[in-house]
């Protein structure tokens, strides 16, 4: 590159994820390419990479296991095997003698060794003159492959220095609360939608994350200065004096730092006419507790479990699911605990190697739960031990509900399970979430069946509209604040009156203050969202009355258009 | 120590399930357990020493015990053998 490349300013457009104008030198985590290091260590560094090797073995081993929970039903047979296979192959006694050696004797670095390692057992098996036996150095790359690439990404997260901008293909949750531990100044990701979950935990975190930034990758390169700009959804590469002035004012005027966000999102919440709304927390990782858990005063609205099975990596965190129950339990005290059931699809499960062509009008949520029924007790079953040591009461709710025999199954194990746990049943209530519209055209029934619903409107958008929340091409379609969407919500908190049952919403549009005015306004019993949207929702709120929400409520049940709505969204402030 | 020729049987030969029923049975024993074949000796502990034996039905295998509970281990990764690896299953 000329150094004309250094001063050109290139500007991207992409999707904001959460909030803030931030700039810094670029940090690239692109770990799809396997570049094996060459260099060879010194004898001091032995130790360490034989002991970067070994914890790479460990984490993929606890990967599989958890997979293995997700399969534990006989139908799934197959797909156990073949994890119980690859798990026999980190414990092979000779390929980790095999792997040390390589790093003791010739001075590989540990992803090296793995490589180095397996490379015998390969040429072996491709001399074999059966079909079988060669497929399987497909199985045995792959594991070398993941175990390498456990090793390059800790190398690489070595390097990351605070205030980086990172630069990434792609980024899931764990990743962000990575880099958040490190402090980095915020994220740029080529892929992703903005409701994906890694977003959700950005706003959580509070580092700026911009998604969907086509080409950023293949421009940028280490150290060269990026800027975020969430509030103009874009990306700059060499940003201008003027550009880098703007986000000298921006910090200026941000006289809240991200620092003091916990205390902010205790204060209470009274409107301006004394009415007091609940402002509940959306939790999706053991992390969040640990960060915000003192400060969730007026409970958790969502506690998203299945991360606890699919996320399990190197992440710090080594809680089992009953110890991060009791964590939820205690950041609570006494406030509201909502916790949802698995919501995972069939596309996360191993051994279901037919992709559905619709995942998300496939097979997931409660439908998965019905057909895995090993995995639904032992949630429960763990959930209600923690319910009786710490005599708390705890709301559950079930995922993607369609139609009332699925709920009528569930509450059927649930009480199978509650009959050997006694103590439990007056601490459990069950829920459902609205999020299709068959549910919120017929509240009124599903309402006789459960306790309280939770209205979930990533996905009750998406599929009102027919728009794929995670596909960029129909983002636009994508609008939470569509009239369809909000006439169907409030159709469910009506159906929640008529009968005085609890219409909860846990979903993005909860953390757009002037849409938490709305449902306010509407009548919504509680409100959920990403702590670090808390803050901003209940300063909105505490300007405005009741009676004021009522009011825009009712205009907004009046709009028949996306334009219309959005004239009266601009007009609070 | 102790030798013994075997013959595979099972129709499939030592696939992943049976390298790791074979594996996991012989990881109970103290004794030190290789297999040799064709002038190529393995470890029998070792699931991919196992698999790239590529032992399919048929091939004539020698199995080799060697430590305190020699006889024990033999037995028992005989009797596996025989059944086709069906109960190595834990």
């Amino acid at each position: 590159m000329t150094d004309d490349h250094k001063y050109v300013p290139k500007y991207f457009t992409g999707t904001p994820a959460s909030y803030g104008l931030v700039s810094g030198p670029a940090f690239i985590y692109v770990t799809d390419e396997l570049i094996l290091n060459n260099t060879e260590i010194s004898p001091s560094q032995i130790r360490d990479q034989q002991k970067q090797a070994e914890s790479a073995f460990r984490i993929l081993d606890l990967q599989l296991r958890k997979l293995l929970d997700l399969t534990n039903d006989e139908t799934e047979s197959e797909a156990n095997e073949i994890i119980n296979f690859q798990r026999d192959i980190l414990k092979d006694p000779d390929l980790i003698a095999s792997v040390n050696s390589f790093v003791r004797s010739d001075y590989q670095t540990a992803d090296k060794a793995v490589h180095s390692a397996f490379r015998k057992y390969i040429d072996r098996l491709a001399s074999s003159p059966s079909h079988y036996f060669k497929d399987r150095i497909v199985d045995l790359r792959d594991i070398r492959d993941r175990l390498i690439q456990i090793i390059q990404q800790k190398y690489l997260l070595q390097d990351v220095q605070e205030k980086d901008i990172v630069v990434c293909r792609e980024v899931t949750p764990g990743d962000i609360l990575l880099f958040s531990r490190k402090k980095v100044g915020g994220i740029i990701s080529e892929q992703g939608g903005i409701t994906s979950h890694a977003a959700i935990i950005a706003k959580s975190v509070g580092i700026p994350l911009m998604m969907s930034v086509k080409g950023i990758t293949e421009s940028v390169q280490s150290r060269d200065v990026v800027l975020i700009d969430c509030d103009n959804s874009q990306v700059i590469l060499n940003p201008e004096e003027k550009n880098l002035s703007a986000e000298k004012d921006y910090k200026k005027s941000k006289n809240e730092s991200a620092s003091d966000l916990p205390d902010r999102i205790s204060r209470p919440t009274k409107m301006a006419c004394g009415y007091h709304i609940p402002i509940m927390a959306n939790i999706e990782l053991v992390e969040e507790l640990d960060m915000f858990g003192s400060k969730l005063t007026e409970g958790i609205g969502l506690l998203r479990t299945e991360s606890f099975i699919m996320n399990k990596t190197d992440n710090g965190s080594s809680d089992d699911d009953y110890t991060i129950y009791e964590k939820a339990i205690k950041s609570v005290d006494d406030a509201p605990l909502n916790i949802r059931l698995y919501d995972i699809g069939g596309d996360k499960l191993p051994g279901f190697t037919k992709a559905e062509p619709n995942p998300f009008l496939g097979w997931r949520g409660v439908r998965l739960l019905l057909d895995r029924k090993s995995l639904l007790i032992s949630q429960l079953d763990l959930i209600f031990d923690a319910a009786i040591n710490h005599q708390k009461k705890i709301q559950l709710i079930i995922p993607m509900v369609t139609n009332k025999d699925d709920v009528t199954e569930i509450k059927g194990i649930v009480h199978e399970r509650l009959a050997l746990k006694p103590e439990a049943v007056d601490l459990i209530s069950v829920g459902i979430m609205v999020e299709v519209p068959a549910v919120a055209i017929l509240a009124d029934y599903y309402l006789e069946q459960v306790e309280f619903v939770t209205i979930g409107t990533n996905d009750l958008t998406q599929y009102t509209l027919a728009a794929d929340r995670t596909n960029s091409l129909v983002q636009h379609y994508f609008n939470q604040v569509h009239p369809a969407v909000w006439y169907l919500i409030n159709r469910t908190i009506e159906a929640g009156k008529r009968v005085n049952k609890p219409v909860a919403l846990c979903g993005e549009l909860a953390s757009n203050p002037k849409a938490a005015l709305i449902l306010v306004g509407m009548g919504i019993s509680s409100l959920s969202m990403s702590p670090a949207a808390i803050p901003e929702v209940k300063t909105l709120l505490l300007r405005y009355t009741k009676a004021d929400a009522e009011k825009i409520a009712k205009e907004i049940l009046k709009c028949t258009s996306e334009k219309e709505i959005n004239i009266i969204l601009e007009s609070i402030n | 120590m102790l030798k013994k020729n075997i013959v595979v049987t099972n129709p499939e030969g030592i696939h992943a399930r049976p390298a790791s029923a074979l594996v996991r049975l012989a990881g109970k024993f103290e004794s030190e357990f290789f297999i040799h074949t064709h002038g190529y000796k393995i470890n029998g502990k070792s699931i991919l020493g196992v698999l790239t034996l590529a032992a399919e039905c048929g091939a004539n295998l020698e199995l080799e015990t060697s430590g305190p509970d020699e006889k024990k281990a033999m037995d028992a990764i005989v009797e596996l053998f025989e059944n086709n690896f069906k109960n190595g299953e834990d």
